[in-house]
């Protein structure tokens, strides 16, 4: 039987439990959000005593289903005040699942100061340790200190200074397979300021002696279906960008479909995308010993992960991805790969995420404190941030907090959380799905580019959010979104996968009504806690102003968003 | 010979990519990168770009966001 790990800040204790009967049959996103529902007050202070930080597994963690073995962090967001799920690739969730844990809720707060470490050893012990010497490290020296005292054959989760501070922009940072580098993110909404307010800085789990066997209702059939599904997916993963060049692909579409930011959102296009594009890329990797088509997680088949060298050989950064390469650069006007590497990787030191962490420079763009593409005083405001700066925590707290204290009249935010590199207008339900989504202005909730009918029309719009954003609760409770694209043609036969696990219903329905599920109770929690309809609205620029690439404005209409998840 | 998918396709002189494409029955949108030896070539054009004996096409559609 799955276990629940308890981790009780108050008394330093950690206890062991066997997962609740409710829980058993739920992953990920969807196991976050009953979780919160029911556990974590909507109203409480999402940096005090009642709200709790939750790291699961997914629903199929521990088989050999592909990419099964992301790791959901949850809370209240300190960022967005409302619910919150970030999953996150790496390690963390696979040796979780081998211990035989599903679940980890870290609640209360310590009575002194100090900080602590959670250690889970390879006999599946698990207590609360002394991390105070960890005290002011960031995460890529904090990860070799752990290496060191713990060995190798670990995984961890990790926050650095900006976590530590509480800045609402704060990660928690999970170690990659093999390499062990802390560059995978659990990235939005302000989770690993809800781990420093714990002084929580860091969970290791170690690889246990013995392996937890995962119960099957029906093991042959289990396996049997998993291996059409990863047949599927590693088919489809050949022809995958994302496989062969690297999440650094989407930029050739979107900086011709107007769907790339640029200058804060100004709508316009970026000529010299090709700096920052997918040949440069490629051509950096071959030439300086960097490697793609690489694994986050053990078992993956996209592979869409890399090592990204500098200009001497060096290791500069790791997961070097599209969102951040599309905010740092052409939306900071930054046409320099190398410059944003570095960037990305002093972010994934410090633990912040790099999309609220680039809207927030774009505010200091925009408002004239730096210039636009001026990459050396981007650098400059991360040092602030990592010195704690008084700029330096405004800065961590995100785009919003920035933009209005330098009086910017264009904040791309919804529900205080920064936009991801896809312009609203000219991927209209991609915007509906950053108004609508409970996590916020987020694109893994329901990315429709290329979806709907016509991407700067009305049509169809508010259709392809609605099901892409339940289509993503589906995958955030089970999988990678890389995978779950490939597995659409064999759909029906993730119910066949949930009945040979769990028993029952092998009908797709059931995986369907748990998608839904979990969306109604994202939003359920998100109005306790205080959120009204006004909440689900873009910026008025998107309304008002027109993207210069393609003459569109945002014009979904408050009716379709209100109706938008009438079931 | 070239590929495109891994389909061969007869080489024939003054031949672009879009030829290439049409010969292997494979229509692009907005949303597929077409990749050539190894490099990504510019999307949202007509692909007019010349061939060479033994080039390798793959065509890569983008499923999910990055």
């Amino acid at each position: 039987m799955w276990s629940k790990l308890i981790v009780d800040m108050k008394s330093l204790a950690v206890t062991k439990e066997l997962l609740d009967e409710e829980y058993r049959q739920l992953g990920g996103r969807g196991l976050n959000a009953q979780f919160m529902m029911k556990n974590v007050p909507p109203q409480c202070d999402p940096l005090g005593e009642q709200n709790k930080l939750i790291f699961c597994t997914t629903l199929f963690a521990g088989t050999n289903f592909t990419t099964a073995h992301r790791m959901s962090v949850g809370g209240k967001s300190p960022l967005t005040g409302g619910i919150k799920e970030s999953n996150v690739g790496g390690y963390a969730a696979t040796l979780l699942a081998e211990q035989g844990v599903k679940l980890v809720v870290v609640e209360g707060l310590p009575e002194k100061d100090g900080l602590w470490l959670l250690y889970i050893d390879s006999k599946g012990n698990a207590a609360l340790e002394d991390a105070a010497m960890y005290e002011g490290v960031n995460n890529y020296e904090l990860v070799g200190k752990l290496r060191e005292r713990f060995g190798d054959k670990i995984a961890t989760a990790t926050i650095g200074i900006a976590g530590e501070r509480l800045y609402k922009s704060a990660s928690v940072q999970v170690s990659e397979f093999g390499s062990g580098h802390p560059s995978r993110a659990a990235a939005r909404g302000g989770l690993g300021a809800l781990m420093g307010s714990k002084r929580l800085k860091a969970m290791v789990i170690e690889k246990p002696k013995v392996r937890y066997n995962v119960e099957y209702a029906d093991e042959a059939k289990f396996k049997e279906v998993s291996q059409k599904l990863n047949k599927m997916i590693a088919q489809g993963a050949q022809n995958d960008p994302f496989h062969n060049i690297g999440t650094i692909s989407t930029i050739e579409v979107t900086a011709v479909n107007g769907c790339l930011p640029v200058d804060n959102f100004s709508g316009k296009l970026f000529p010299e995308y090709k700096e920052v594009g997918a040949n440069k890329f490629l051509t950096n990797l071959a030439t300086r010993g960097g490697r793609n088509k690489l694994s986050c997680q053990p078992g993956c088949v996209i592979q869409c992960s890399n090592v990204y060298n500098d200009k001497n050989g060096d290791y500069l950064t790791s997961g070097f991805e599209y969102e951040t390469i599309a905010m740092f650069g052409p939306n900071c006007h930054i046409s320099d790969l190398d410059s944003i590497a570095r960037i990305d990787r002093i972010c994934d030191d410090l633990g912040i995420d790099t999309i609220e962490t680039a809207n927030a420079v774009a505010m200091c763009m925009e408002t004239g404190k730096i210039q636009w593409g001026d990459a050396d005083s981007t650098l400059a405001l991360l040092k602030e941030m990592a010195e704690g700066t008084e700029f330096g925590h405004l800065l961590g707290n995100g785009c919003e907090a920035v933009g209005k204290a330098l009086g910017c009249k264009r904040i791309p935010v919804v529900k205080h959380q920064a936009m991801p590199g896809y312009d609203p207008r000219n991927t209209k339900g991609t915007g509906i799905t950053y108004a609508t989504s409970p996590m916020g202005a987020d694109h893994t909730a329901g990315l429709t580019m290329g979806r709907a009918f016509d991407d700067t029309g009305r049509a169809a719009q508010a259709y392809a959010s609605n099901k892409l954003q339940v289509a993503m609760c589906i995958a955030d409770s089970m999988m990678c979104i890389m995978a779950f694209a490939h597995v659409v043609p064999g759909i029906p036969m993730l119910g066949e996968l949930m009945a040979a696990l769990f028993g029952g219903d092998s009908s797709f329905s059931r995986v369907s009504t748990m998608g839904v599920k979990t969306l109604l109770t994202e939003r359920g929690y998100n109005k306790m806690a205080g959120m009204t309809d006004a909440d689900d609205k873009l910026p008025d620029f998107f309304y008002n102003e027109r993207s210069a690439a393609t003459g569109s404005k945002f014009d979904i209409n408050d009716y379709e968003l209100e109706v938008l998840f009438d079931f | 010979m070239i590929t495109v998918n891994e389909q061969e396709i007869l080489f024939e002189q003054n031949m672009t990519v879009a030829d290439a494409l049409r010969a292997a029955g494979e229509a692009i949108d907005d949303m597929t990168l077409v990749m050539m030896d190894g490099k990504v070539l510019p999307c949202g054009q007509d692909h007019l770009e010349p061939l060479e004996d033994g080039a390798h096409i793959k065509l890569l559609p983008i499923l999910s966001g990055g």
